[in-house]
């Protein structure tokens, strides 16, 4: 079993921790060439191994993208959309990343210096670079209010954006197993659509013969919105009856999902969880700069036998997947959710390795929220 | 001091140390950890011996130590040490 990748770089603290370490750790070199001259020769070193590492990165950096446009989906959503050009550099550079990658992502506009990692939800065979983002506090806060701003002037936002590296773990070829689940809670889906996608076009519409994936379990939990949205607008006319059977999260994935399940039957066991999420997300929108919601789209009815109004059962999901691997072969487990999630799978998958199962492969990435 | 480039080597998001043994940046940068609580450890007891040995081994009076411009270098240089160790334990902390 091999666990990997935690990503915290949304806890609040991270950007004071980044900029104190990086002021302490030269104040320490300097003071250590006070207190001894000999030390400068070590530090020469890795001042010159610093550089190294750095220059092609800002060079990547310097490279020039077209800009991005961004789209708001309910529950604080923000897709924004970076179309990447033909020419063969930008080819070698961007357009062959591995499902499941994310890139460090600067809009000089909102933060400048400040790099945030997102997980690229699109495959490199659409040509453009969908990442969605879930407006928190700081930076994400700062990109939703500009373009929720766009929509009240009905302006369509173009972004200046600059990307540093396609990132992605050093194994995440999925394919290579027999039984492949996918788990994640709410913005999560990010990691794992795009795996799911790829495995589908393999299996199913290339019939690659180095896809093994027989089976693809794939899980998504989302809080279900029970109150009605308040009018979010003077002007606008307000819906205040919500409809019982609308899940906000969803409406940015469900229409994809389903046209993806038409192609993939057999293949994937689709599960829908919608938790009553006991806290609801605090509504970002203020009455002065909040958009106009775009009407929460219902669940296609396609998907609607998926759905179940629970807690996902993760011991559950785990056993049967891996009941299904005992006949089939290898397991490979992906999940992005939210600490709890990730550390329940990982316990599930941990307890299951004695049982049968000599080795699953468990991938987990983690946000806070 | 010669860990310090092997420190900053595994600071890099593109690691080399990541790419020699087949690791992700994750488990580099546990590494790098590793390596820094090794150096803040050193240091420490680096600072704590020399002092043991100035002091009560060859009988220099503490003010005329203390006094020595290299002490004082040495003391904030182990002092700035200490200040990242205690902010990454805060920010872990504050984390969980």
């Amino acid at each position: 079993m091999y666990c990997s990748a935690t990503r915290w770089t949304r806890t609040r603290f991270h950007e004071f921790f980044r900029w104190t370490h990086i002021l302490l750790t030269m104040a320490f070199l300097f003071t250590a060439y006070y207190h001894e001259p000999q030390t400068l020769y070590p530090v020469i070193v890795s001042l010159a191994l610093l550089c190294l590492e750095w220059l092609p990165r800002l060079l990547k950096m310097l490279i020039p993208l077209p800009k991005a446009t961004t789209t708001i989906y309910p529950s604080n959503i923000i897709r924004l959309s970076i179309p990447l050009p033909l020419n063969p550099l930008s080819k070698l550079l961007w357009r062959t990343w591995s499902p499941g990658s994310h890139i460090r992502l600067t809009i000089p506009s909102i933060g400048i210096l400040q790099p945030h990692p997102f997980t690229i939800a699109s495959l490199p065979s659409d040509g453009t670079l969908h990442l969605y983002i879930s407006a928190k506090r700081g930076l994400t806060r700062r990109l939703y209010e500009k373009a929720a701003a766009a929509v009240i002037l009905q302006r369509q936002l173009y972004l200046n954006v600059k990307m540093e590296g396609v990132y992605s773990a050093k194994d995440t070829g999925f394919a290579k197993f027999d039984v492949v689940l996918l788990i994640a809670s709410g913005i999560g889906i990010t990691f794992t659509f795009p795996i799911l996608r790829d495995l589908v076009q393999k299996a199913k519409i290339l019939q690659q013969g180095n896809c093994r994936c027989r089976r693809i379990g794939f899980v998504w939990a989302v809080k279900h919105e029970s109150t009605p949205i308040p009018p979010p607008h003077p002007t606008t006319p307000a819906y205040t009856k919500v409809p019982s059977l609308t899940v906000v999260e969803l409406s940015c994935f469900s229409t994809e999902l389903s046209a993806l399940m038409e192609n993939a039957h057999g293949l994937v066991a689709l599960r829908l969880y919608i938790t009553r999420g006991d806290q609801l997300q605090g509504d970002l929108t203020t009455p002065t700069t909040s958009p106009k919601r775009e009407k929460a789209a219902e669940i296609p009815s396609t998907l609607v036998p998926f759905v179940r109004r629970s807690r996902p059962k993760v011991q559950g999901l785990v056993e049967q997947a891996v009941e299904e691997a005992v006949v089939m072969g290898r397991l490979g487990v992906g999940v992005c959710g939210n600490r709890g999630l990730t550390t329940e799978v990982k316990n599930c998958v941990a307890g299951k390795l004695g049982t049968g199962m000599p080795d699953i492969y468990c991938h987990a990435e983690e946000f806070e929220g | 001091m010669g860990n310090i480039p092997i420190l900053f080597l595994s600071a890099f998001k593109n690691s080399p140390l990541g790419y020699i043994a087949g690791i992700s940046y994750e488990k580099v940068n546990s590494f790098h950890r590793w390596v820094g609580r090794l150096i803040v450890a050193t240091f420490v007891t680096h600072g704590i011996l020399m002092g043991v040995l100035m002091i009560i081994q060859q009988g220099t009076p503490f003010s005329v130590w203390i006094a020595r411009k290299d002490v004082q270098w040495g003391i904030s240089a182990v002092s700035c040490l200490l200040l990242i160790f205690l902010l990454y334990r805060f920010v872990c902390w504050f984390f969980n």
